[in-house]
């Protein structure tokens, strides 16, 4: 602020700053007998409700924004997502069924779709010896919403944080022993699931829904073999 | 029967991906986007320009958007520090007085054929950064003081003592050139 007292100050002594703030504010003066008596403060009043009916002009002029504006904002969000590869609609329609598993590090955060997640543990386990597929049939409803994609049905998976518990059901081949086949699932599982996403594996539970190559079986035939992993490999 | 959706739906369809519910958003809020900015730096382009980088870091952040304060709130934070920090950066080396004489006309010609709008317009971007918001905000943008603290973020109490000195310094500045 400058010097110029005379410009901040009436003849009568008051501060031209009380009473902008009584006009701008609509308050009450703060010395209201010397105010009704005095010219100067009268004067004043009244050229700063003129200033001020101006301000309140400005505030309620129209402004139109640029007639463009939004579009080209989401043309430059569209490029954007683009080059990320992230146009894809799956999340757009079923906003529940993204959940993350969440890394953070000093210089920002890696998030990990638990779809990314299923994929997999499902490659993984189709890719163990001894399993003949993943259940096809027992696909579930998630959360309301879809099943989920082609690539990882027969999986389900919990993140918290940087923790996944992971739930396969599987078609054994006829002829294993099926605690050993689930170990190795299990052990294959925690491996992957560590060295592709970072993240730690600490439930894997194994569905045995059917077994492939029997034509005798009469119908699937269930063993739930359910037991922590290791908490580390 | 049309129902309208509320801004926080959209905005947690917006922060899983759903760019049309953001669109949506877009739209309610960009007029007051793009007057705040055009108040705050008083050039149409850069206004423009302005908001439009606002709406794409606003899209940029919206995973940290947690509703705390309402989206109108967190917008005008989003575009009115950009805008502050503009003239921040523009100031040392292009003094306002030098690029609005260049650009309007001097003040007695603005009287003269802007009338006091002109000459309240001049002296709104005659204020420092600091003063311009509070005014603009509070002013002109009807904005509560607890609201400007939010967005400027900084106190209550220094928000009132910002928007106190912007007046009588706007008053100063517009009586000079009555």
């Amino acid at each position: 602020m400058n010097a110029a007292g005379d410009t901040r100050r009436l003849p009568c002594g008051t501060s031209l700053a009380s009473l902008v703030d009584q006009v701008a504010e609509g308050i009450e003066p703060v010395d209201p007998e010397h105010q009704v008596v005095c010219p100067y403060c009268q004067a004043a009043l009244r050229e700063l409700e003129q200033l001020w009916g101006t301000v309140r002009e400005m505030a309620r002029e129209d402004v139109a924004p640029p007639s463009r504006l939004i579009e080209k904002v989401v043309v430059r969000i569209r490029r954007e997502l683009r080059a990320l590869g992230q146009l894809v609609p799956l999340e757009a329609i079923v906003p529940a069924l993204v959940r993350h598993a969440l890394l953070s590090g000093p210089r920002g955060s890696t998030r990990i779709a638990d779809a990314v997640i299923a994929r997999i543990v499902a490659k993984t386990t189709r890719d163990t010896p001894g399993i003949h597929a993943l259940s096809v049939h027992a696909v579930r409803v998630v959360r309301g919403g879809l099943s989920g994609s082609p690539a990882s049905r027969g999986v389900e998976i919990a993140v918290a944080g940087h923790s996944v518990t992971v739930e396969v059901r599987l078609v054994v081949e006829y002829g294993r022993s099926i605690p050993h086949l689930a170990a190795e699932v299990r052990r294959r599982v925690v491996r992957s699931v560590e060295a592709l996403t970072g993240l730690e594996a600490t439930r894997v539970d194994v569905l045995v829904d059917d077994v492939f190559g029997d034509p005798e079986a009469p119908e699937p035939r269930r063993f739930r073999l359910s037991r922590p992993s290791p908490r580390r490999f | 029967m049309v129902v309208e959706t509320d801004d926080s739906q959209l905005v947690r369809a917006a922060q899983v991906g759903d760019l049309a519910a953001f669109e949506v958003l877009l739209r309610r809020h960009e007029a007051r986007v793009y007057r705040v900015a055009l108040r705050l730096l008083g050039d149409p382009d850069e206004a423009e320009d302005a908001a439009q980088e606002a709406f794409v870091q606003a899209w940029q952040a919206l995973s940290m958007f947690r509703g705390a304060s309402s989206l109108s709130t967190w917008l005008y934070r989003i575009v009115t520090n950009r805008c502050l920090n503009l003239l921040q950066a523009r100031r040392p080396e292009e003094p306002l007085d030098e690029r609005h004489e260049a650009r309007t006309l001097d003040p007695a010609h603005a009287v003269e054929t802007g009338g006091a709008l002109a000459t309240l317009r001049r002296a709104i971007l005659e204020l420092t950064p600091e003063q311009r918001g509070p005014l603009v905000l509070r002013e002109l943008e009807g904005r509560s003081y607890e609201e400007i603290a939010e967005i400027l973020e900084i106190s209550v109490p220094a928000v009132k003592s910002r928007l106190h000195r912007a007046r009588v310094e706007l008053v100063v500045a517009m009586r000079s050139w009555a």
